[in-house]
């Protein structure tokens, strides 16, 4: 049985090749919205000037106070104490919207912190239906390399499509040491994955 | 425009994004060779979806902020994303279990340069000619409709500009041109694929390309 191609498939022949005018647009659209997610709010920024400066002030008055070699002497016995770990963590924002009202046709960003792997990810009608894959080894799983909060390889972003419904869906995201099949994904323990997430999101009405 | 670039303007990249996002796509379709090893990376060819995947992958990765921040503006740009586009072709790579090469430095140096732009083959002859023969059959509006988005690369806005039409009407154009296609396509009875081909297999054989 055949299909009718898609408007893709199509722009790839209009263009003798290429990804297509569409799908380019597409990519770029969401590659703006990605990096413009990752950027901190203006407010936060002018409220980072003030805040370096009076945290530079109190290491100024701090200093004197420390041993000479710069230790607490309350500090553990043995090997020098170590820098405190960040746990993984993923946030779900709806560019333009929140969660809680997110349109269809919006983009979804998901961004990691603190942990290095392939992300999965996918939605769960919360009323029961079709679950909706982002990502996972059959379409992309890509690398996530954010071990430092401002890395942009830690963070990307989903089209709210048609392919969703107006309602609540409940968003799973793993994170793996190699890319996982649906399947596998489905029946993975949950200490089988470097990081597990669930988050939700409710699609609206444009 | 650097300094936009850098800031991580919409509009600068946007820009930087359509002089190079062609040429990007060409590294990824074709892979690669490493000097003196023999080894290929192999690129994606035509499939649309994973060709769209890692060229998201690769643009994430360069307009990052920590990537605008180390580029410095004086070196050309275009080595320095092709760098990015290997460097995800071979992550791909490694992702499905073949091992390239251990060390990113080693990575660098070894590449041979892309396959020749004139090489690629993105169809059976057969759909290429049914494509052609309708490209040339176009109204003098509609060939500049597809010169403009196809062939040069414009965005809807900057096309619609040159046009003097407005977005809505440029993207039901473009409706046309597709829906003309698909039916010159559907017209043509003698498309029996005889060799793989994924872009023949969408139509005749439905599935997953």
């Amino acid at each position: 049985m055949k299909r009718p191609l898609t408007d893709a498939e199509l722009d790839s022949l209009l263009e003798r090749g290429g990804l297509g005018a569409t799908r380019r647009d597409d990519i770029l659209t969401k590659v703006l919205a990605t990096v413009a997610a990752q950027r901190p709010p203006r407010w936060r920024r002018l409220w980072a000037l003030p805040a370096f400066g009076m945290a530079a002030a109190a290491l100024l008055l701090l200093v004197p106070q420390l041993s000479p070699r710069g230790l607490s002497p309350f500090r553990a016995k043995g090997t020098r104490a170590r820098p405190a770990v960040t746990p993984p963590a993923l946030h779900v924002e709806c560019l333009g919207a929140t969660p809680e009202d997110c349109p269809l046709g919006s983009l979804v960003v998901l961004s990691a912190d603190g942990v290095r792997g392939f992300l999965s990810a996918w939605a769960e009608p919360a009323g029961g239906g079709e679950r909706i894959w982002y990502f996972s080894a059959e379409g992309s799983s890509p690398f996530l390399d954010n071990t430092s909060a401002s890395s942009a390889a830690g963070t990307r972003a989903v089209k709210i499509g048609p392919e969703h419904s107006v309602g609540k869906y409940v968003v799973q995201a793993r994170v793996t040491a190699r890319p996982m099949a649906r399947d596998e994904l489905l029946h993975l323990p949950a200490s089988a994955a470097l990081a597990n997430w669930q988050s939700s999101i409710t699609v609206t009405k444009p | 425009m650097f300094e936009g670039f850098r800031a991580g303007k919409p509009e600068a990249l946007g820009t930087v994004y359509r002089v190079y996002v062609r040429k990007v796509e060409h590294l990824l379709s074709q892979g690669f060779e490493l000097r003196g090893q023999g080894t290929r990376v192999s690129g994606v060819g035509h499939r649309p979806d994973d060709l769209a995947d890692l060229v998201q992958e690769v643009f994430l990765r360069a307009f990052s902020e920590k990537a605008r921040r180390s580029y410095d503006g004086l070196r050309d740009y275009g080595p320095y994303l092709f760098a990015i586009a290997r460097n995800v072709l071979v992550d791909q790579a490694r992702a499905h279990g073949r091992e390239i090469l251990s060390s990113q430095l080693e990575l660098d140096v070894a590449i041979e340069p892309m396959a020749p732009e004139d090489a690629p083959f993105w169809a059976e002859p057969a759909t290429m000619m049914i494509v052609e023969a309708y490209l040339a059959a176009l109204p003098q509006d509609m060939r500049e409709v597809h010169r403009l988005r196809y062939e040069a690369g414009l965005s809807q806005e900057q096309a619609a500009e040159k046009l003097g039409v407005g977005r809505q009407t440029l993207r039901t154009l473009e409706r046309r041109l597709r829906d003309g296609l698909a039916a010159a396509l559907d017209e043509e009875p003698d498309l029996s694929p005889t060799r793989t081909s994924s872009t023949l297999r969408w139509k005749r054989e439905g599935g997953a390309p």
